[in-house]
């Protein structure tokens, strides 16, 4: 939570398991292995989708690490498929991927001392589960970040390039699974209940769930960072009355 | 068939949305109340994602399976103030998605 203008780390890990305070390495593969259940059926749906497109296997196999962000890949792959423009495709997956933009103003604080090589480099692994994990090891700083952040962020693209795989070369075998995603959500659910503790939490929580649907009904590609947008704004007034 | 530049022109979008407020805006530029509302990013983010995906779990064709879903991830959620686990979530969420496709939907 934020108190003095500096954004302080989120320490919903009491709540979701153990704090920071191990090796990094440890930490990291723990982190992996505690995400990667729920990463797995996303990453294999998107190799179905793919599998199914008319995107080269070499592409989508490359777009899933380059890219690293499923929900902006499943986009890009749907509206290619669709035949939209180029310009259209990375708009549409840009405003998908809106959110990256908070997770790294977020996270600017912990990279803000490390090599430039780090800043650059390293800011590519953020995605929902890597920017989470982090904010519950508020332990790891400065180096012990940098391995930490690391590990983390190359676990994670390791099982999402697999699951991706692993999808385009089972997806035609597969029993039609059309409630895949729902792993993933579940997911999210599970991050979300340790983090609702307080009302700003509270108000967060329920104005973003309320919003996001509503904004998807008008612009589907800006639901998230709609109801996120919202979701920021109510916990902060109810912060101040 | 499509090429490797449009993937590659996206990358390198995605890229430069994750390292904004890292390397070309200093994150400390930023008013005192976007910086104090981005403590609040996980929990609006997440209800966010889980409200968009409930709302695309109840299609008109298949109410049976739409309920079976709200049901599993309200178990879920319950199971994760009670327990939390991110590995239990996922675990569940996974049976959820066999449970209803392999034997409520069939």
């Amino acid at each position: 939570m934020s108190t003095d203008g500096h954004v302080l780390p989120d320490t919903g890990r009491e709540a979701v398991g153990t704090p920071g305070v191990a090796g990094p390495r440890s930490d990291a593969v723990r982190d992996v292995l505690a995400v990667a259940p729920g990463i797995l059926p996303f990453g294999v749906a998107l190799g179905i989708v793919i599998a199914a497109s008319s995107m080269g296997e070499g592409t989508g196999l490359l777009g899933a690490p380059l890219v690293y962000a499923g929900s902006a890949q499943l986009t890009a792959t749907t509206m290619f498929q669709q035949g939209a423009g180029a310009l259209a495709v990375v708009g549409s997956a840009l405003i998908v991927n809106a959110r990256l933009l908070l997770y790294g103003a977020s996270l600017a604080p912990r990279f803000a001392a490390q090599p430039t090589w780090f800043r650059l480099a390293a800011p590519h692994f953020i995605i929902d589960q890597t920017y989470l994990s982090a904010l519950d090891r508020p332990g790891h700083a400065g180096r012990r970040f940098r391995a930490y952040w690391l590990w983390l962020g190359l676990g994670v693209m390791a099982v999402w390039s697999a699951a991706v795989g692993i999808g385009m070369l089972v997806g035609p075998v597969l029993p039609p699974l059309p409630h895949l995603t729902l792993a993933g959500t579940a997911l999210f659910v599970g991050m979300l209940v340790p983090r609702i503790r307080d009302r700003p939490s509270v108000i967060a929580a329920i104005t973003a769930a309320t919003v996001a649907p509503l904004a998807a009904h008008f612009v589907p590609p800006a639901g998230v960072v709609a109801g996120a947008a919202a979701g920021m704004a109510a916990a902060l007034v109810t912060g101040r009355a | 068939m499509v090429g490797l530049a449009p993937i590659l022109v996206l990358a390198a979008a995605c890229w430069l949305v994750r390292v904004m407020f890292i390397v070309f805006v200093p994150a400390e530029r930023l008013p005192g109340r976007v910086t104090a509302a981005l403590g609040h990013v996980a929990p609006a983010v997440l209800a966010a994602h889980v409200s968009l995906e409930l709302a695309g779990l109840v299609p008109a064709g298949a109410p049976a399976a739409g309920l079976a879903s709200l049901c599993c991830i309200a178990a879920i959620a319950a199971v994760a103030y009670r327990r939390p686990s991110l590995t239990v979530s996922a675990g569940l969420g996974i049976a959820s998605v066999l449970l209803i496709d392999l034997v409520l939907v069939r």
